[in-house]
């Protein structure tokens, strides 16, 4: 059974349209490569089943049930995690405060407990501090852990968004170019960070231009381009394919 | 050693529990009023700390909702013969009703948008009071409002108040609630995404924000006896939020200072005669003008030798469309 | 309801609308060119107003002259405080909210300097075409309404042959557009900003110069004339020149139309109920002219 699955999703903005009839599925324990040149609308596709966009048509349904209608943190609570292309943490926080975020959708406590300063409240404290550190220790993220995210290089406030989606313990894991800007060191930690990640049972949807990544840790690769669903199959498969290759390079050397 | 001892109680309640010596320093009555006043202030800009420090949403509203607290009490205590004490409960709550329909809109509405529909509600708030001469006295004000307490004695209970409200505030900001609110100031869409429920949080923080404004309109109608809508206006909301900006934005011991300092300036003007408020002004607008540097949150950190963490938004992207 | 008296209602309302428009348009065009919305706008205004007040009535120079030197002087003093404050504060990444509470700090200033400078009494000056009520027919106007109402279309016409074909127009649109890649072309950004406000401010001055027939100048006016204004340029939508004049003309003839047909000390009430109103179901206004967010 299929952990996400998209049916013909499409996403219009006026007169344009970003996302095509979109059908896409991602399985349990599995990553998906997500590719395809810039603008052929992989971050809109995952906006949309994120719950930032209504969709204009079509549906997305995660564990079986339909999504296409709920807010973004209804979608976070059912197990849904993800990164920004553009990183957006809170730069003026520290990595602790940053990734502690991520554990809220499973607080319990209310302003009651916080105003008065309860047991509940310092019980949850110490378990989400116990959690975070986890988490930290997990990403190799714990020598920085009181550090002001803003003093952090590029490379690492991109684990940090990584490690925040992972504190709220999702099902699937939707990443948006998490290897961009990253030296080849870099990026070597991040392949190994995201096996790890599938080793714990969790899904990946991964959007990626690194193609060295996408082919040594996708199980399927879906090609997007102009918004439609051009490919799928392995990343052999996809490889070969002839509308794969004139995606990205153009015929008769145009754009790319 | 001093500074060890103030940075195990804070440095906000250190200064409120300082002001509870001053009565001992025989300062002059008029003075000690001034310094009332800017007890009494104190709630207003903790209220704007939560709402605009903490949460990012700017409000020149928040006269309207203390008005709200004040005129309750008033009625309340004058016109039906509550018991004050009655009506310092049942005032914050008026305070916090009409905050949830303030900041109904807010979950779609931000900058410039947001903060003309909190001035349009504060000034339809100020025109009913004085348009409704029956129940508030209209323009000739409501007068002769019984107190919960006089003198020092309610100079005590503000102080206490103001104590348990710094506090509160304090615990609110360390919590994940605080932690949520600031992450709707910084980012929505990444705030959303890792499971905030963006409109519910925003509303709760103009609730917590007019409950908070409306317990200190309750003072204000204690310490004046006397009710005027004049004391309400556009004027009054633009000084709090002058107030908290000096203060450092998210910061109550430098939210506690700002309210004391801003308040008492006019008063320490007073050998510039005619040209005070003038000074006062260009004052105020000179410190803004350097408040990367002169905001009273640097002075807190230079005093408990903490590091800089301006409060700047780093994103381009802060033209957002309702 | 007769012809009349609905020409009656259009005239005065458009007499203090194109006002609150032209109040609107400043608050537009500096938004435009620094994404900042300049809550002191009303203030600006009435300072504009107890300029002329001193020029025209207090120091007896001609009016057109007086006119001409209000404009010019609060022009300058909008050219100074965008090189001297505003635009320094841009330069150093203060945070918008900072930058927007400077403005509401203005206002502070503007009011007590107007108390320091002229007292607290109403004062009021007229225009050249005098007092006495002029009969159209059955309608019943006051000689200043039809003087405000032709001030302001020669002044948009100006404004929009200024846009379309100066030079000057066209470098400031294309800063409104794109402030930073403008910026990184070598464009004096900081010197098209300040022109942005000395133009905005010569609008508030003229405002001023047009209001004070109808509402006897008063330190606190610009915080009366403010609000209205603002519901104007959100009514109309913010940002749009268009959008401007449409949204104080009807927030002028609402007001009128209030004030005579319901209760008139409510008047401002509705007026602010429909400006709330606009804001939960169309908060970019009629015109709108809307910059999004990228996800």
């Amino acid at each position: 059974m299929s952990l996400l699955t998209t049916t013909q999703l499409t996403k219009r903005f006026g007169g344009i349209v970003a996302v095509n009839q979109v059908d896409l599925d991602v399985g349990s324990g599995e990553i998906c490569g997500l590719i395809g040149p810039n603008g052929s609308g992989k971050t809109t596709l995952v906006n949309v089943i994120t719950g930032i966009y209504k969709p204009t048509d079509g549906e997305v349904a995660f564990e079986g049930r339909p999504i296409h209608n709920r807010t973004p943190h209804e979608i976070c609570a059912l197990g849904i995690g993800r990164t920004f292309q553009n990183i957006r943490l809170l730069l003026s926080l520290s990595v602790f405060d940053n990734v502690r975020l991520g554990g809220h959708i499973h607080t319990r406590s209310r302003l009651w407990d916080v105003l008065l300063l309860t047991g509940r409240l310092r019980r949850e404290e110490k378990e989400v501090a116990d959690r975070i550190n986890e988490v930290l220790d997990f990403t190799g993220l714990r020598p920085y852990r009181d550090e002001l995210t803003r003093n952090l290089p590029y490379g690492r406030r991109k684990v940090v968004e990584i490690a925040r989606a992972l504190m709220a313990r999702p099902k699937l894991l939707i990443l948006d170019e998490p290897a961009a800007g990253l030296n080849s060191s870099e990026k070597g930690s991040l392949m190994t960070l995201l096996s790890r990640v599938r080793d714990t049972g969790i899904s990946i949807l991964l959007i990626e231009h690194e193609m060295t990544m996408v082919e040594a840790l996708s199980n399927r690769v879906f090609v997007l381009n102009y918004g439609k669903k051009i490919s799928q199959g392995s990343f052999a498969e996809i490889q070969r394919d002839s509308a794969v290759v004139e995606a990205y390079l153009g015929t008769g050397g145009s754009h790319a | 050693m001093r500074l060890a001892y103030l940075k195990r109680i804070g440095l906000a309640q250190g200064i409120l529990l300082a002001l509870a010596l001053v009565p001992l320093t025989g300062l002059p009555a008029y003075q000690f009023y001034v310094l009332e006043r800017g007890l009494q202030n104190v709630l207003v800009v903790l209220s704007l700390v939560i709402l605009l420090g903490y949460t990012g949403q700017l409000s020149l509203g928040q006269a309207g909702l203390v008005a709200v607290g004040a005129y309750t009490y008033g009625i309340l205590c004058v016109n039906y013969r509550l018991s004050p004490w009655l009506g310092l409960v049942a005032a914050p709550l008026a305070a916090g009703l009409v905050g949830v329909v303030v900041g109904f809109p807010s979950f779609k509405l931000k900058g410039p948008f947001l903060v003309v529909n909190t001035l349009a509600f504060s000034e339809i708030v100020r025109i009913l009071i004085l348009n409704n001469e029956k129940v508030t006295g209209g323009p000739f004000g409501l007068n002769s409002i019984p107190a919960i307490a006089t003198g020092l004695p309610l100079y005590y209970f503000m102080l206490v108040v103001a104590f348990l409200a710094a506090v509160a505030t304090l615990r609110l900001s360390r919590s994940h609630i605080g932690l949520a609110l600031k992450a709707i100031r910084e980012d929505e869409v990444a705030a959303e995404a890792m499971g905030v429920h963006v409109r519910n949080y925003k509303l709760l923080a103009f609730v917590i924000s007019s409950v908070l404004a409306g317990v200190s309109g309750v003072f204000f109608a204690n310490m004046a006896g006397y009710l005027n809508p004049d004391s309400f206006t556009f004027n009054e909301s633009s000084t709090y939020l002058l107030m908290v900006v000096l203060g450092g934005m998210d910061n109550v011991a430098g939210g506690i200072l700002s309210s004391l300092t801003v308040t008492s300036l006019p008063e320490a003007l007073r050998f510039m005669a005619r040209s005070r408020m003038v000074v006062y002004s260009l004052i105020l607008l000179l410190v803004l003008r350097y408040t990367k540097v002169l905001n009273l949150a640097n002075l807190k950190r230079m005093m408990m030798r903490q590091r800089p963490t301006p409060y700047a938004s780093t994103r381009e992207q802060d033209q957002v469309n309702p | 309801m007769g012809f009349e008296a609905i020409l009656q209602i259009l005239i005065q309302g458009l007499n203090m609308g194109l006002i609150y428009a032209l109040a609107a348009l400043g608050i537009s065009l500096i938004w435009n060119a620094t994404g900042l919305f300049n809550f002191a706008q009303g203030d600006l205004l009435t300072v504009g107003g107890y300029v002329m007040l001193s020029t025209f009535s207090h120091w007896a120079l001609p009016y057109p002259f007086a006119f001409l030197f209000t404009c010019g002087v609060m022009g300058l003093a909008g050219y100074l405080l965008s090189q001297g404050y505003f635009f320094p504060m841009f330069s150093q990444g203060l945070h918008p909210d900072v930058i927007v509470i400077g403005t509401i700090a203005l206002t502070v200033l503007v009011q007590n300097g107007i108390l320091l400078l002229w007292g607290p009494h109403a004062q009021r000056f007229t225009t050249p075409l005098g007092d006495s009520p002029v009969h159209v027919g059955e309608v019943i106007v006051m000689p200043y309404y039809l003087w405000n109402i032709a001030v302001v279309v020669v002044l948009v016409a100006l404004l929009q042959v200024f846009f379309k074909k100066s030079i000057l127009g066209i470098a400031m649109r294309a800063v409104a557009q794109r402030p930073v890649t403008a910026s990184l072309m070598g464009v004096r950004t900081d010197r098209l900003v300040a022109l942005t406000f000395l133009l905005a401010t010569g609008l508030a001055a003229v405002g001023g110069i047009l209001i004070a027939p109808v509402i006897p100048l008063i330190p606190e006016m610009g915080g009366l004339v403010a609000l209205k204004a603002f519901a104007a340029v959100l009514i109309g939508g913010l940002g749009s020149f268009a959008g401007a004049l449409v949204g104080g003309a009807i927030v002028g003839v609402a007001e009128v139309v209030f004030a005579t047909l319901v209760v008139s000390t409510y008047k401002d009430v509705f007026i602010f109920a429909i400006l709330i109103a606009f804001l939960l179901v169309r908060p970019r206004g009629i015109f709108s002219a809307e910059i999004s967010e990228k996800v």
